[in-house]
């Protein structure tokens, strides 16, 4: 075999293993997903102004206000200052979902120009944190060469650019994974980037252990597990909701684990027509995952990176539960930020999270302005 | 631009003038064709004239068929590089007076029909002789030919020249436009009449055929033709022509000996038969004296049924020659008399490489284009590793043409470079073999399965080569693996 077949082997062999499966996975977990309900505009809208609420043109692609040791990491990185980069690092500490965040944020700081990591892992090949950011950064780099679109949109060189920079990443998270044991961090962006390698169920659920072996709780870990196990990607409707089952019950309280369930409604189990939407959203299945979610949310510590995801869910499914005052309270909480899960699953990421707040507030006025709930949570 | 106003007294003098000139022309094109000479002459035919002593075998399959029709078998048989099988006689006066006939087998037909079907061919064109054709068919095909040459020049003589849109400019005298669409509605009858009866001609020996080789094994060779023909074409195309840029050719023997390895490739069978299930891929020309080759085949069809078995022979009608080999390579050097000057006869192998090294050093072009742009002058690989030490290959990259894929990422982004990459790849292996094929370090071997023959590159070399196609893709490019595969011998001048 030449060299001139070598390079279009990885696509055919992905090909195949899809259809061998029987199903092309359509990537949902970077937002390819089809909203499942209907996106038309409502048909009245609000002034925001008048309840209190940021205008669209305010608002900021980001999922909440930025923590103040992404502010400080972030202007290290602009220093080019790694020592201050990882003084913010040995602050967060062991808080692991914090670390995975400030690991996050660096990786999108090498988007656009990655020489100061590459430089920076050049200077410390073995330091755990520069080579975490790089493996995330690749695997962001590759999901941004595989864009958002259907399977079948996406071009076979764009399928072999995929394959060729995500490859480049798993042995970055095993080395980081190796000088930092007690990290949960290299083994959550591996998870990712095994989703997108097409790593197998045992493979997956070993990557999956040594997160929750070190951070039982991790927040990110479970959202991400629960992608891989949607029948769309590598797993089945059971496995999804045995994996939400496990995720969510008999956890404590404030885990903010409860979303997790309204991640799987979202993708998996919106009916087709309005009316079974309607009685779906209503039923006592979706109330009691809200209920769970508020109580979850009730309990837990404010500054996790996970409580402002929980609010985008809840914000969604209580307007979509006619619950409009609670909604309204939590758009109020979640103010100018909308670029977290589900808007972002939008191809108009804005316009969804503006359309359903509109939803919100036009139904707490069509209940004659009720009293908005005292305790929902914390504001922020 | 002539007005009305302009088109006067003078103008009109002048096409009165040139109408008597064109008549004049016309006259002298139909007398011309009525005394000029309708030999086929022997020099004119690129073939290799086989005597009785030469070839006994053969020329008892002629003279077969020929006893079965009752007619003359001829006394001259040519064999030559087509796809091909005719006969022609060379008649005296309007072909009142009979003369010397002869006729022309494509060496393709020999290799390729089994010998049932090859006597159905040439029943065939016996069948014209039968019918007393080819005597008269001279001059059937002498009138279609000075018609055509009498409206060629009614409609102005070719300048030479090219109009602004690539067709070519004639030149125009006043009034012509009108004389030659009076021309060719004259030409359309004489052609149309003529083709009515050649192909009259052609239904009827085919009919002789059938008689001869039996119904199925006469359809069955008529869905050979068009089989061979696309095989022959595709084989001196993609295999005699390959080396021709590099002045290489194929040894004499194997000129026409290569296309009986091909037809006998296995895996060349399936195409094949689709080909032969397929005969209305032929091209359809309105001024071929032959009807299409699916009504000849659903007239042999319709004709009453004749039980006689369908030929499934392995054999070829080729092992008739008493020395097949010698043959080929007396036809094949026939065949580059004109075009092989100055070419040098090579083995298959030697031919694949240098067409291997031709089509690897062309499709990496876009690359080199864009290197010799960021240089702003042709550089050979080495400009590219030089480029990408020195951190430039997203230059290169950004000069390359933007693909599908590359379209549909963020442009400018590390994504869309990562994607351009991905486009750049085969390129820069293809660039690679060619340099490694021109130090002597790569060779392709003749396939005859594919056309592009099967690449030979040593198992450790492939292994580095692979190796250094991966660092150079890396996110982090490394461009040393591939200066060491590919200049270990140094950088050439």
């Amino acid at each position: 075999m030449s060299v001139f077949d070598k390079l279009g082997r990885s696509v055919a062999w992905a090909a195949r293993r899809r259809n061998l499966q029987g199903r092309k996975p359509t990537f949902g977990v970077v937002g390819a997903a089809t909203p499942p309900v209907s996106t038309e505009p409502p048909p009245r809208t609000i002034k925001p102004a008048e309840y209190g609420l940021p205008p669209r043109a305010d608002l900021v692609d980001k999922l909440a206000e930025p923590h103040p040791l992404t502010v400080a990491a972030l202007a290290a990185v602009e220093r080019r200052d790694t020592g201050a980069i990882m003084a913010v690092i040995d602050t967060a500490g062991t808080d692991w979902e914090r670390r995975h965040a400030l690991v996050t944020a660096l990786a999108g700081q090498a988007d656009d120009d990655d020489s100061w990591l590459t430089a920076w892992l050049a200077a410390e090949p073995d330091n755990p944190i520069a080579l975490a950011a790089y493996a995330k950064n690749l695997s962001t780099t590759a999901f941004a060469i595989r864009t958002a679109s259907r399977a079948e949109d996406v071009e076979r060189d764009q399928w072999e650019a995929f394959f060729r920079v995500l490859r480049q990443a798993p042995e970055h998270c095993l080395h980081a994974a190796a000088v930092a044991p007690d990290d949960p961090t290299p083994w959550v962006v591996l998870q990712t980037i095994a989703q997108g390698l097409q790593y197998d169920n045992d493979e997956y659920r070993k990557i999956f252990g040594e997160v929750v072996s070190r951070a039982p709780y991790h927040v990110h870990a479970h959202a991400a597990a629960l992608s891989y196990w949607l029948p769309r990607w590598f797993g089945s409707d059971e496995l999804a909701e045995s994996f939400v089952n496990e995720a969510t019950l008999g956890k404590p309280a404030g885990s903010l684990l409860t979303h997790l369930r309204l991640q799987w409604f979202y993708f998996e189990r919106i009916p087709k027509t309005d009316a079974d939407r309607a009685d779906f959203y209503h039923g006592p299945e979706v109330q009691a995952a809200i209920d769970a979610a508020l109580a979850d949310l009730r309990a837990a510590a404010t500054d996790r990176p996970a409580y402002p995801t929980q609010r985008h869910w809840l914000a969604y499914f209580l307007t979509r539960a006619g619950r409009y005052a609670e909604a309204y309270e939590m758009f109020r909480q979640i103010g100018s930020y909308y670029g977290g899960w589900p808007w972002t699953l939008s191809s108009d990421p804005a316009g969804r999270f503006t359309g359903i707040r509109a939803e919100a507030v036009i139904g707490w006025e069509d209940a004659g302005r009720p009293p908005l709930p005292e305790q929902i949570g914390s504001g922020s | 631009v002539v007005t009305k106003a302009d088109a006067s007294a003078p103008a009109l003098a002048r096409e009165v003038a040139f109408a008597y000139l064109l008549t004049a022309v016309a006259l002298y094109v139909v007398v011309r064709g009525v005394f000029v000479s309708t030999r086929v002459r022997h020099r004119h035919i690129v073939g290799v004239s086989v005597t009785e002593r030469d070839e006994p075998a053969l020329w008892e399959r002629v003279r077969f068929p020929a006893r079965s029709v009752g007619t003359r078998a001829p006394s001259r048989i040519y064999l030559v590089p087509d796809v091909n099988a005719a006969v022609w006689e060379n008649a005296k006066l309007l072909g009142l007076i009979p003369g010397r006939r002869s006729m022309m087998i494509g060496m393709p037909l020999l290799m390729a029909l089994t010998p049932a079907q090859f006597d159905s061919v040439i029943a065939h064109e016996l069948g014209h002789y039968g019918s007393r054709d080819t005597r008269l068919g001279a001059l059937d095909h002498r009138a279609r030919e000075s018609v055509m040459a009498a409206v060629a020049a009614a409609q102005g003589r070719l300048t030479g020249r090219r109009k602004a849109d690539g067709k070519p400019r004639r030149l125009r005298l006043p009034g012509q436009v009108a004389y030659a669409a009076v021309f060719r509605a004259y030409a359309r009858l004489v052609l149309s009449v003529t083709q009515q009866a050649s192909r009259r001609q052609e239904f009827a020996a085919d009919r002789v055929a059938a008689g001869i080789a039996g119904q199925a094994t006469a359809a069955a060779g008529l869905r050979e033709l068009p089989a061979v023909e696309a095989a022959f074409n595709f084989y001196i195309d993609r295999y005699v022509a390959a080396g021709i840029e590099r002045d290489l050719l194929p040894a004499p023997g194997e000129v026409l000996g290569g296309f009986g390895a091909l037809l006998a490739e296995p895996s060349r069978q399936t195409e094949l038969d689709e080909l032969r299930q397929d005969p209305t891929a032929e091209a359809p020309d309105a001024f071929d004296s032959h009807p299409a080759i699916r009504d000849r085949i659903a007239a042999i069809e319709a004709l009453p049924p004749d039980g006689r078995p369908l030929d499934t022979s392995d054999a070829r009608a080729i092992a008739t020659l008493s020395d097949s080999a010698a043959t080929l390579c007396a036809v094949g050097a026939r065949m580059l008399v004109r075009n092989g000057a100055g070419k040098q006869p090579v083995d298959w192998d030697t031919l694949a490489t240098a067409a291997g090294a031709d089509r690897a050093a062309r499709s990496a072009d876009p690359l080199r284009i864009a290197v010799a742009s960021f240089y702003q002058q042709p550089r050979p690989l080495s400009g590219l590793l030089d480029a990408v030490d020195a951190g430039h290959l997203g230059e290169i990259l950004d000069r390359l043409p933007k693909s599908d894929g590359a379209t549909n990422v963020k442009s400018g982004s590390r994504a869309a470079r990562e994607v351009a990459k991905t486009s750049m790849m085969p390129m820069v292996a293809a660039w690679a073999l060619a340099e490694l094929a021109a130090q002597g370090r790569v060779r392709w071997r003749n396939s005859w399965a594919d056309a592009a023959g099967a690449i030979e590159i040593a198992p450790d070399l492939d292994e580095k080569l692979r190796a250094a196609l991966d660092a150079l893709a890396a996110v982090q490019p490394d461009a040393g693996p591939m200066r060491a595969v590919v200049y270990a011998m140094g950088v050439p001048a």
